[in-house]
């Protein structure tokens, strides 16, 4: 059954309270890693991202969770969001990764996908994801829960 | 009409949600309200196709095939308004997008469906771009077929489902030998 933008929220609220580790500089110029399989879901992404006037700075792509790694190795990023499947190291598999680093813990992360299940949303949490957005999405969905992301991650 | 025993959800309604999914996802990532439209393939018949054909998978205790089925000239008028670009040529940038959309359209579908079916999972999409592609489903339980006008080109939307076949233990231990064997 599909769960809504809402109660995943409201998941991810009760289930990871407020990181004390993220910086507030992080929302001054939001670096972001997108990590899909999709070549055009990332170019999408991308073109949504600009049309939401968020404080942008440094966008990465990767194509699986295995180059997100490889990319955060390089720099680390003020936020990602990643798809659930992907081949090689899919998106849980990533989550699993990051929050098991702790130069990268802090990292907010939400999940951008079509899967709906109940699921896999309480997985992603449980894991650490800070929000959820399914595929179709608005760009009105992408700024807000980046916003409210980011707002929880600062206090 | 009820279809089946293991089922309660008749075809009528299943293709409603299938064409439901599609306008769902054209309305939010293309910004168009695609028209409903009588589907020209039928639902026991092979097709013989010029263009696109973009298939995933559906697996859990129902299984089966979604896909996708649309002209060149309707996967370059999906790409350009996706990627807000000017598509002239069917290369992996378009298809990409026919096989995002696809997985849009049937990870929503799943959703719908999953409270008739059970948990559903979806394999990642593959396209296929051809002239003279003939492509024939196996006869399956549960058979919808929907057609949408975007752009001005149909796109048809297919699923087949089927219950799946329980596994026996005596595979999984032949599997098991097979490797220990090889081993």
């Amino acid at each position: 059954m599909a769960i809504s933008h809402e109660i995943a929220a409201d998941l991810s609220r009760d289930a990871h309270p407020k990181s004390t580790e993220t910086k507030n500089e992080n929302m001054d110029f939001l670096n972001i890693l997108i990590v899909d399989d999709s070549a055009a879901i990332r170019k999408v992404l991308i073109r949504v991202l600009r049309q939401t006037e968020l404080p942008l700075g440094d966008i990465r792509e990767a194509s699986d969770g295995q180059e997100a790694i490889e990319k955060l190795e390089e720099a680390s990023a003020g936020l990602i969001l990643s798809d659930i499947n992907m081949p090689n190291m899919d998106g849980l598999q990533l989550l699993s990764r990051i929050r098991s680093e702790k130069r990268w813990k802090h990292i907010p992360v939400i999940m951008i996908t079509t899967e709906g299940s109940k699921s896999s949303v309480l997985q992603a949490v449980e894991l650490g994801a800070q929000g959820y957005v399914r595929k179709p999405f608005t760009a009105e969905q992408i700024k807000d829960k980046i916003t409210s992301c980011m707002r929880n991650c600062r206090q | 009409m009820m279809l089946t025993r293991e089922s309660n959800i008749d075809q009528e309604r299943l293709t409603g949600l299938l064409a439901a999914s599609a306008e769902m996802v054209f309305s939010v990532m293309l910004k168009e309200q695609p028209r409903a439209m009588t589907p020209a393939s039928k639902a026991d018949g092979d097709v013989l196709h010029d263009g696109i054909i973009s298939f995933i998978g559906l697996a859990g205790e129902w299984s089966g095939t979604g896909s996708v089925l649309c002209s060149g000239a309707a996967a370059l008028s999906l790409a350009s308004r996706l990627l807000l670009i000017e598509a002239k040529a069917v290369d992996q940038e378009v298809l990409d997008a026919v096989g995002e959309i696809t997985n849009m359209i049937f990870g929503n579908f799943k959703d719908c469906v999953e409270s008739y079916f059970g948990q559903l999972s979806l394999s990642t999409p593959s396209v296929i771009y051809g002239r003279h592609v003939r492509a024939r489903d196996l006869p399956s339980a549960l058979t919808a077929i929907a057609a949408v006008e975007c752009g001005g080109e149909p796109i048809e939307l297919k699923v087949c489902l089927s219950p799946a076949r329980k596994s026996t233990s005596g595979a999984g231990v032949l599997v098991s030998s097979r490797y220990n064997g090889l081993r």
